[in-house]
């Protein structure tokens, strides 16, 4: 038995099949061109590095000043962000327990005052959403905290060039976002003998990078609550403990 | 044709060339299933668990993966950590209970790159404190939950992996902390005595580590 279809049925069939082709084709190109990222390398182990003993407190610090190693890491350069990236590393050598957060990082920079970490929004501006529809979905997101954040989409069947780069960098964004909330130092009690480390974001703009600056990394007895307090000098030109 | 008919086929021819409708902006959460925690040793102390309404799936980062409602699952870690748990809305509900536990939500990641090709990753980072009854910090700690599912896997089941991954992280944190163990006990001593130890100043703050000390 032949079957014969109408006409606009087999046209309507060789649309789907073109469209298809098509979100496919651009897949397949976006997913060649997506961002890959080394894995997240674990601290280093302090006992590597120069480190600063303050009242039953061991600090080591490494600053982020490799460009293209933060490229290769987090996909991004954090200096182009005015950032500068600390991998703060402290073990608790005392009998009693410490609070440490990144709230207790703090950098000077130039005389100036002692500056806090930067929020994560600083960071990147928050990249524009395109809304959601039946021929777009999300890809990646991150979101700072319980309310800010950073989505980034893709339109697979998008016919604008422009909305399907602007969404692919909006991916990249929010895939560096995630790399870098992974390496974060979060608020932790650290009892005897133990360690934590984690990347702290510092503010360092363009116009203090000539001066030298002064990191200090400080944590809290929990019984006391008395401070202990590690600085470290970081020379116009590299770190100097 | 009559024309009935003609308009019939031309409502019809309409319809189908009319745009998708649009995918619903707040989508429906996904019901969580019960966490099994392992048995660990639990704290003779009462303590009141602060879960607000963000936690219980209301907010941002939740919706967005319909996380869904954690309430069920931080009360389960808090109960098996804990000889007696309330659950409040505020640290202010508290009702005599020696500390108050709260969970926040630090931090979600999702990363599935373009093209259907790559593996579904996701991060979940929750931020527990527990203070006592002047509010004073007891111990805080963080604990970053991953999920990872392959890119035919569901992105759903991958943030339920990173939150039950979390979750337990805290469980065992909270079990085998020496620090609130030994604050169970002083709280154990200071009830016997019948004269709570008074506290002008708290030795640390919440706000010292930048925490709210409530979620």
């Amino acid at each position: 038995m032949v079957v014969t279809q109408p006409v606009s049925v087999a046209r309507t069939s060789l649309f789907r099949l073109r469209r298809r082709s098509l979100v496919a084709l651009v897949a397949v190109a976006l997913a060649c061109s997506a961002r890959q990222l080394e894995p997240a390398a674990p601290s280093p182990a302090i006992d590597a590095l120069e480190r600063v003993a303050v009242e039953d407190l061991e600090v080591a610090i490494v600053p982020l000043l490799d460009r293209e190693a933060m490229r290769r890491r987090y996909g991004v350069d954090l200096l182009d962000e005015d950032v500068l990236g600390v991998i703060v590393i402290v073990r608790n050598a005392g009998a009693e327990s410490v609070f440490l957060a990144p709230a207790l990082v703090t950098i000077a920079s130039g005389g100036g005052e002692p500056q806090g970490p930067v929020a994560s929004p600083r960071i990147f501006a928050t990249p524009a959403l395109f809304p959601t529809n039946a021929t777009s979905r999300v890809v990646a997101a991150v979101f700072d905290g319980d309310e800010g954040e950073s989505a980034a989409l893709t339109v697979l069947a998008a016919a604008d060039p422009t909305l399907l780069t602007a969404n692919k960098v909006n991916r990249d964004v929010a895939i560096s976002r995630h790399a870098l909330l992974l390496a974060s130092l979060f608020p932790t009690t650290l009892a005897p003998g133990a360690e934590a480390s984690g990347l702290v974001r510092l503010p360092y703009p363009e116009e203090v990078r000539g001066a030298p600056s002064q990191i200090c990394v400080a944590a809290l007895h929990s019984r006391s609550g008395e401070r202990a307090r590690a600085c470290f000098s970081l020379a116009p030109d590299g770190p100097a403990p | 044709m009559t024309r009935a008919r003609t308009i019939a086929l031309a409502a019809a021819s309409l319809l189908c060339l009319a745009p998708p409708a649009p995918r619903e902006t707040t989508p429906r959460l996904e019901p969580i299933p019960p966490l099994a925690l392992p048995t660990l040793p639990v704290h003779e102390l009462p303590i009141a668990l602060v879960i607000d309404e963000r936690m219980r799936g209301r907010s941002k980062a939740l919706r967005a993966y319909r996380m869904g409602d954690l309430a069920a699952n931080l009360e389960r870690v808090a109960r098996a950590a804990f000889a007696s748990v309330e659950v409040v809305e505020t640290a202010d509900d508290r009702d005599g209970q020696a500390g108050v536990l709260t969970a926040s939500l630090a931090g979600s990641g999702h990363a599935a790159p373009i093209g259907d090709v790559q593996d579904h990753r996701t991060a979940v980072v929750l931020t527990w404190t527990l203070v006592d009854g002047d509010g004073c910090l007891v111990w805080a700690d963080t604990f970053v939950g991953h999920g990872e599912q392959s890119w035919q896997g569901s992105v759903v089941r991958a943030w339920r992996d990173a939150i039950e991954d979390s979750l337990r992280a805290a469980h065992r944190a909270l079990a085998k902390s020496p620090d609130i163990a030994a604050y169970a006990q002083r709280s154990r001593a200071e009830n016997r005595a019948s004269q709570p130890a008074p506290s002008d100043d708290c030795p640390v703050d919440p706000g010292d580590l930048g925490l709210s000390g409530e979620s």
